[in-house]
C-alpha cells in the first residue's frame, strides 16, 4: 500500500497542528522509513495491514478523520477497506480519500496518444489494480452511506487530473 | 513462484518522495483548514509508509 511516503503526509498533518495523528502501512519498510525520518512522532506508525479490522492496540478505536492517499487503487478489495474504515470512523466523521482521476477526457486522450501501455502498465510491481472515476469512487461510498461534500481535482490540467480527493462524510 | 492473491509484499522502499509531496498534499491541507473539524481530532492515515516507483504514469 502507498502514500506519501514513508510517513511524510502525517507529519506535515501534525505539524499542521493536528497532534492526535496516527498512521498505519502494511509495508515494514515504508514504516521503518517514518519511525527514522519523524522521529518526534515515532510512536505513531505501526505496521498493520488494511484488511484487519482491529486496529493496533496503541491507536484509538474510532477516528474523526480518516486520510486515505493513493492506496485503494492498489486493493484487491477496496471494500474490505472501506468497510473497515467505516468500521473507525466516528458517526459524522469524515474520509479524505484520494486516488488517480480517470474520467472520459483522460481516458480518451490516453488511448488516442498510445499511452495504454505505460498508465496501465501490468509489468508495473505493486502498481495499480483498480482504476477509479469520480462515478465509481462515489458508487463505492454509497455503499456505506458517505456522502460526498467536496471533490476536488488535483495535478495536471482540470479534467487532466493526476487525481482526485474526495470527501466523504459519514452519515 | 507466482504471488498468491492478497499475499502481502513488501517493496522496500527507500524513495519516500513520491508524486504526492507536490500536489496531493497541499491540496489536503487546504481542505483541511475548510473542514469542521478541529486540531485535537483524532486523524488516521490509513496507508501511511509506502512509496511510488518512478515509472509511476498518472
Amino acid at each position: 500500500m502507498q502514500d506519501a511516503g514513508g510517513g511524510y503526509m502525517m507529519s506535515k498533518i501534525y505539524d499542521a497542528g493536528y497532534k492526535n495523528v496516527f498512521g498505519f502501512d502494511v509495508s515494514e519498510s515504508g514504516i521503518e522509513i517514518a519511525k527514522e525520518n519523524f522521529k518526534y512522532i515515532s510512536d505513531r506508525f505501526v505496521v498493520h495491514n488494511a484488511y484487519e479490522k482491529i486496529l493496533p492496540k496503541s491507536f484509538p478505536n474510532k477516528f474523526d478523520l480518516i486520510i486515505s492517499t493513493e492506496v485503494i487503487e492498489h486493493l484487491y478489495s477496496p471494500k474490505i477497506y472501506l468497510d473497515n474504515i467505516n468500521l473507525w470512523l466516528n458517526h459524522n466523521g469524515f474520509l479524505i480519500l484520494t486516488t488517480p482521476y480517470h474520467g472520459y477526457l483522460k481516458n480518451a486522450v490516453l488511448a488516442l496518444s498510445n499511452k495504454f501501455d505505460s498508465h496501465f502498465n501490468p509489468l508495473w510491481e505493486g502498481g495499480h489494480i483498480k482504476f477509479f472515476s469520480r462515478f465509481t469512487l462515489n458508487e463505492l461510498l454509497n455503499c456505506y452511506e458517505f456522502k460526498e461534500v467536496k471533490f476536488r481535482g488535483c495535478g495536471r490540467i482540470p479534467y487532466f487530473w493526476k487525481s482526485m480527493i474526495i470527501v466523504g462524510e459519514k452519515a | 513462484m507466482a504471488i498468491e492473491k492478497n499475499e502481502i509484499k513488501d517493496y522496500g522502499w527507500s524513495t519516500p518522495k513520491t508524486s504526492a509531496h507536490e500536489y496531493l498534499l497541499p491540496c489536503i491541507l487546504n481542505l483541511l483548514n475548510e473542514m469542521p473539524i478541529s486540531k485535537s481530532s483524532f486523524v488516521l492515515d490509513a496507508g501511511c509508509g509506502g512509496g511510488v516507483y518512478d515509472e509511476q504514469d498518472l
